[in-house]
């Protein structure tokens, strides 16, 4: 017996019903309303009132040098933390997909930090940066540099939340770049033995191309991880964007306008410009890498 | 190069893939590994490609014992049953993969690409990735992947199994062109016994990791060396009929007949197996040896007329005159030739005569 589509697609709807009301009550109303607001001139919060419809928010947003201050520390975040972080997992993901002894721990060693509340964890860097007593200043120590005043020097605030952003991103990364190696047939690597390769290049040309299409994904998920940094400032700065406020990124300063200065109308504005920039580079990408794919 | 091996032996825990397997492939012939799936053909092949670690035994290549180097240093060629072709690399990109790693310069790699291409006529499709390739066209970039490195023997496993029938007549000859054409020892690993038959030098049979027999195609099939191999090649399939000697003649199963076929003294009381090849049989055909068989069914396949003949309970299949006058339901005289008739004791398996 075959329904109609239109009556099957009724029924879909209804069992999707519980699921697509807490989209749309949690996801898309809230969503469109801010888009609906970054445009409203003059916007109260209090009241709702406004002035008019206009682009006089953005123009405010980007006038406003913490904002440009957070594009830039945004931008620098992703640049450094996506690509190393993600070199990283791939790595470190070969290295667990070998049949060595101990995978399991080892295996327990890289996702521990993501069962782990990320709070602590912060806390635990906190500790780890100490200027005094932290452990990067002891190796630093080690090889004759005087230490480094991680946190409370304007010059190495980004560099330290940068490391820590490239830490904080390894274990899911991981997770999807195995998936996708154990999905390679073992038989190419049975074929390159037999060709004669090594490890070194069995990795570079047959794991890492084979590998091509989960790495693109990997990359597009980071990069719009990355772009939403802002958490990862609370533990390290006693929940300020870095010392003397130098370390506003884009979703610290929507958090702020919001919170603290209780402008619902900018604040909108900043998080579209962060959807469009975010939006266009995703796409950028998907392009490139449907040139890449090859097969 | 001439391969020997001596007592080779593979264990995958409790099954033995390989056992105790010796013997000595000459060089320049194209021999064939022929046996049922699982009787440990494909861990034959890696074990000289060097990719199975052997459990106990030899391997000499010219008298190099090799066992235990790594497949790198064997100059080997392989082609896998289902191809492996690295899917993100070009047709060319693929070929020329082995003599990267050998660290070949580029232009001697394009060089060497062309020839093969041309070996094995693919010439046009070095640009396509293997998914825009036919299974046929696959294939033949497989070999010209394997022959790249000038491989001293090269070892192809179930090469036509993932071919349409007609491509699979098509490839078997390609196989043995390219083989002459290049002169390497060959070794290729198949199940079906009319391809091991058409193309090869010599034929190993296999079963259950043993060896049972290395024979050139024609010997085996006239000379099988237990009923295994009787069994096992030829098409139709050999007729068998099950009986006991009694008075130096052989007594079917359930029936009051007396054939006269042994040709030397056979144990009285044992039970034996008496094979037929099918083009054995002369029905119709009366002679101071010959006996009765019921015309269970005539039909025609192909060319050919084949008539089943009832003998007790068992079924026999022969070859009949197309002019023939026998109905279905007649009784015909049968005789014997006398190539092509065997007899097997019914409990071991091993010829008698
Ligand atoms: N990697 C392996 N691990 C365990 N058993 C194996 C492995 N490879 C093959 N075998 C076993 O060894 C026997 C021979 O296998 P194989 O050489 O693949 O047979 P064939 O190629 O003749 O079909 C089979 O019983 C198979 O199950
Ligand atoms: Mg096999």
């Amino acid at each position: 017996m075959t329904k109609s589509p239109l009556k099957s697609l009724g029924e879909a709807l209804l069992y999707l019903s519980p699921f697509l009301l807490g989209v749309i009550i949690f996801s898309l109303y809230p969503v469109a309303n801010v888009f609906l607001i970054s445009f409203k001139e003059g916007y109260r919060m209090a009241t709702g009132a406004f002035q008019q419809y206009g682009l006089g928010n953005y123009t405010r947003v980007l006038a406003d040098k913490d904002f440009i201050l957070a594009l830039k520390n945004t931008g620098l975040y992703v640049l450094f933390v996506v690509p190393i972080s993600t070199a990283l997992a791939i790595l470190f993901a070969a290295l667990l997909n070998q049949k060595i002894r101990f995978t399991g721990l080892f295996q327990t060693a890289y996702f521990l930090p993501m069962v782990t509340s990320g709070t602590a964890v912060g806390l635990a860097w906190k500790w780890m940066y100490n200027y005094d007593y932290g452990i990067f200043n002891y190796l630093l120590s080690l090889i004759g540099v005087s230490p480094i005043n991680f946190l409370n020097d304007v010059r190495y605030g980004l560099l330290s939340l940068i490391i820590f952003g490239i830490w904080s991103m390894l274990p899911f990364t991981i997770i999807l770049l195995l998936a996708g190696m154990q999905n390679i047939d073992p038989l190419y690597y049975t074929a390159a033995k037999v060709d004669g390769a090594k490890t070194t290049k069995t990795f570079f040309r047959i794991t890492v191309p084979l590998l091509a299409p989960t790495i693109g994904l990997v990359l597009i998920i980071n990069m719009i991880n990355a772009f939403k940094v802002c958490s990862e400032l609370f533990p390290l700065f006693n929940g300020k964007p870095g010392v003397a406020y130098s370390l506003y990124t884009v979703v610290f300063y929507i958090y702020d306008e919001f919170f603290l200065n209780r402008q619902l109308a900018t604040a909108g504005a900043a998080a579209v410009i962060l959807f469009f920039i975010v939006f266009v580079l995703t796409m950028v990408q998907l392009f490139i890498q449907r040139k890449w794919k090859h097969y | 190069m001439q391969i020997h091996v001596e007592n080779l032996t593979k264990r995958y825990g409790k099954t033995i893939a390989v056992n105790d397997f010796s013997a000595t492939f000459e060089e320049g012939k194209l021999i064939a590994l022929l046996g049922p799936s699982g009787c440990g053909k494909s861990t034959m092949l890696y074990m000289l490609a060097g990719i199975a670690p052997v459990t106990s035994g030899k391997i000499l290549f010219d008298g190099t014992d090799v066992t235990y180097l790594p497949p790198e240093k064997r100059n080997v060629g392989l082609v896998f049953q289902n191809y492996a072709l690295y899917p993100h690399m070009s047709v060319l990109a693929n070929i020329c993969f082995p003599l990267e790693i050998a660290k070949v310069t580029k232009k001697e790699r394009l060089e060497r690409a062309g020839e093969l291409a041309k070996l094995v006529h693919i010439e046009d499709l070095m640009d396509r990735k293997p998914n825009q390739l036919s299974g046929g066209q696959q294939q033949r970039v497989a070999i010209a992947r394997a022959l790249a490195k000038r491989p001293s023997f090269l070892l192809l496993d179930e090469p036509l199994s993932n071919l349409d029938a007609r491509l699979r007549l098509e490839m078997r000859e390609e196989i043995r062109r390219i083989q002459k054409d290049t002169g390497v020892t060959t070794i290729f690993v198949t199940h079906d016994q009319e391809e091991a038959m058409s193309i090869s030098d010599s034929v190993i049979l296999m079963k259950d990791g043993v060896l049972q027999q290395y024979a050139s195609p024609q010997e085996l099939y006239d000379e099988p060396i237990n009923s295994f191999a009787a069994d096992f090649l030829g098409n139709p399939p050999i007729n068998k009929i099950s009986g006991t000697i009694d008075k130096g003649k052989f007594i079917p199963e359930g029936t009051e007949l007396a054939i006269d076929v042994l040709k030397a003294d056979q144990s009285e009381g044992t039970h034996v197996t008496l094979a037929l090849r099918a083009e054995s049989l002369m029905v119709n055909h009366k002679s101071p040896k010959s006996f009765p068989a019921l015309v269970d069914n005539l039909f025609v396949m192909g060319k050919e007329e084949i008539v089943a003949l009832r003998i007790g309970d068992t079924l026999l299949r022969g070859y009949i005159d197309a002019s023939h006058k026998i109905k279905i339901g007649d009784e015909v005289p049968v005789s014997l030739r006398s190539r092509g008739v065997f007899l097997f004791d019914s409990h071991s398996g091993v010829r008698l005569q």
